[in-house]
């Protein structure tokens, strides 16, 4: 074998294999390597020519042969450049794909964090929404109590001032009569005494009790006409209108006559339910007793 | 007992009295049993309860439907007849009127409307004759005052935030109505009696829901102290409501089918309760979603560091199935909490009046 050809050979598994290490063989749980030397691989190049060329004995002599083994080994040498080139190419698109996948990760994280940051701003969008709808009826409320309100001023100021009106009337009316002498002043007392007793007698003659339940009905009408109009002008939701309620329930009792039941007569189902409150009710007494503890 | 172990039905209690004999004048024989001072008042939208504590240490409940119905006014000359039927009747303002479970069978009985003083969980605006019924219908469970229990708590619904009825008026009524009557009355809120009631063995710790028929309340509670409190103004009336709409029928009926013994909620058995089942259904995602809504927008909930228990109550609570159907909705929200388990009450009833009980025996 020429040296120059063994020279090449080596020079071509050179640069299309890489070198391990045995350490890095055991590693990989090798045990046993396959070994083939460059004057082998040679042979292995010649035996080839060989037998192509034993397939057409007689036509090549001896110079061609050489000439086709030299041929023979020059285009190895090409293919195995081409094929190192196309690895390197290979291991470069590797690269590129690897870079590629982990520029897509990075991506996708960015998505998942854009996402998530949506959601809670979507969130929160929704809660605000919320809370201006809230705060849209609290306003609509308040503003038509700010009306009633003021619904109820006017009427007290209304209310107030035919009442100012009405004692300067009396004033005056007090002043005449402390201008007047006694007996005139005993004179009008008698005829508007007398003037009374005839409405009165009139009144009798159109049914008294007609009347009478007339006018309580009218009080009655008026009195919760007045404490419907003082709860709508002071109630509010943290209010406790107790007094008010009072007194309208206090009218509900005091209309006891017109009510007449058999609840007194009657009794009512009583069942024992099976659940007790003994276990509660010690429980609670002893978390009252010992010191708060901290919240969660 | 019922075959249903989820549906607790008033049967169910042991020791329920029989009728009492009557004596000469008409008035029955009355028992005094020995109670601990303190009594217990759940004033709901559809029943109102008492309960007292005896002296041997067992809890004795009277109940009645608040609603009542006018009756014609040639009633008026069957009083007596009334009084023997064991009907309770008010004649007010030349009107006569059933009051309790009587009004219910009557109206069932002939396909008319009862009335009721209260809807979605307050003084109904649209009731006229609300506070002299409603007087009469609490007085009628509460009883007379005795000087050994002045106390009376009673469950305070609390305002939804869709709700135009402002609570203080309810409140103010439903007060003024109890002092009338000789109580001390002790508002506390539904859903906190119902872990006063019902959550004793974790330390008072968790999620108590009142599921009533005009609202559901809801207590968040560390500790027996209340850390988020609310309601949505919808209950088993909005069930009864929609059913008698779709299915063509009177508000009675439907809820006649609603309380019929055998309903449940995973094996609805009729066209009627499919409908109810439907309802049912939406009313529970619609308040869970509320639910989670409220947990989102409050900025006091707390952050316990186990998962919690949910306890419901109440009588729309006691349908067959009501636990699974609102477990499989739970799944379906965002909830912020972590859930240890949802159950119901053993006596779901009476666990708001059980609370206010031991609220009553808690002030003594």
């Amino acid at each position: 074998m020429r040296r120059e050809d063994r020279k090449s050979v080596a020079d071509v598994i050179e640069s299309n294999t890489r070198r391990v290490s045995v350490d890095e063989l055991v590693l990989r749980g090798k045990r046993h390597v396959r070994i083939i030397s460059g004057s082998k691989a040679l042979e292995l190049v010649e035996a080839i020519v060989d037998a192509t060329i034993a397939r057409r004995a007689g036509e090549l002599a001896d110079i061609d042969r050489d000439r086709v083994v030299k041929e023979a080994n020059e285009q190895f040498q090409r293919v195995s450049r081409i094929q190192a080139e196309a690895e390197g190419l290979i291991e470069r698109q590797k690269e590129l794909i690897a870079q590629q996948a982990q520029r897509a990760a990075e991506l996708e994280d960015r998505l998942k964090r854009a996402s998530g940051s949506l959601k809670r701003r979507e969130r929160r969008l929704a809660n605000a929404r919320q809370t201006i709808l809230n705060y849209d009826g609290e306003i609509e409320r308040l503003a038509a109590q700010v009306r009633t309100d003021a619904r109820v001023i006017d009427d007290l100021r209304a209310a107030l001032q035919d009442r100012a009106e009405e004692a300067k009337r009396l004033q005056e009316v007090l002043r005449d009569r402390a201008a007047r002498p006694a007996e005139d002043g005993l004179t009008q007392l008698r005829d508007e005494f007398a003037e009374l007793k005839t409405l009165l007698r009139e009144r009798e003659t159109a049914g008294a009790a007609d009347m009478q339940r007339q006018f309580r009905a009218s009080l009655d009408e008026t009195l919760d006409k007045v404490s419907r109009t003082i709860h709508a002008a002071t109630a509010r939701p943290e209010d406790r209108p107790i007094e008010a309620t009072d007194a309208l329930v206090s009218r509900i009792f005091d209309r006891a006559g017109e009510m007449d039941s058999n609840l007194e007569r009657l009794d009512i189902e009583v069942s024992t339910t099976r659940a007790d409150i003994h276990k509660s009710l010690a429980r609670l007494k002893r978390l009252r007793e010992e010191p708060p503890a901290a919240a969660p | 007992m019922t075959a249903d172990p989820q549906r607790i039905e008033f049967d169910t209690f042991e020791d329920v009295a029989a009728p009492l004999p009557r004596a000469a004048d008409g008035k029955p024989p009355r028992t005094e049993v020995e109670v601990v001072p303190g009594k217990g008042l759940d004033v709901g939208t559809a029943n109102l309860l008492s309960a007292v504590q005896r002296k041997d240490g067992r809890v004795t409940v009277k109940r009645e439907r608040n609603m009542f119905l006018e009756v014609p006014s040639t009633a008026q000359r069957s009083r007596s007849m009334l009084t023997r039927l064991n009907v309770p009747y008010v004649s007010y303002r030349d009107r006569l009127y059933v009051l309790g479970d009587s009004s219910f069978s009557l109206a069932n009985m002939f396909g008319s409307e009862v009335r009721r003083p209260m809807s979605e969980g307050f003084l109904s605006p649209r009731e006229q004759e609300a506070i002299p019924m409603l007087r009469f219908i609490v007085e009628r469970p509460l009883g007379p005052r005795t000087v050994d229990h002045p106390p009376a708590s009673l469950p305070l619904p609390l305002p939804s935030p869709a709700h135009e009825n402002p609570p203080s008026y309810h409140r103010g009524v439903i007060e003024s109505l109890l002092k009338k009557l000789g109580y001390e009355p002790h508002p506390i809120n539904e859903g906190h009696a119902v872990v006063y009631a019902e959550l004793a063995e974790q330390d008072f710790t968790g999620i108590g829901i009142s599921c009533g028929g005009g609202m559901f309340n809801v207590c968040v509670a560390y500790r027996t102290i209340p850390a988020v409190t609310f309601s949505v103004s919808r209950g088993g009336d909005w069930i009864d409501e929609h059913v008698a709409k779709v299915m063509g029928l009177s508000r009675t009926r439907a809820t006649d089918i609603k309380e019929a013994e055998g309903l449940n909620l995973t094996d609805p058995r009729s066209r009627e309760e499919e409908a109810v089942v439907l309802y049912y259904r939406n009313l529970i995602e619609y308040v869970l979603r509320n639910l989670a809504k409220r947990f989102a927008l409050a900025p006091d909930v707390p952050s316990f560091t186990d998962p919690v228990e949910i306890v419901l109550a109440g009588g729309t609570s006691l349908v067959g199935g009501f636990v699974e159907v609102f477990a499989q909705e739970l799944k379906k929200v965002e909830f912020p909490l972590k859930v240890a388990s949802v159950r119901r009450s053993e006596d779901a009833l009476t666990a708001v009046v059980r609370g206010c009980l031991i609220a009553a025996a808690l002030d003594q």
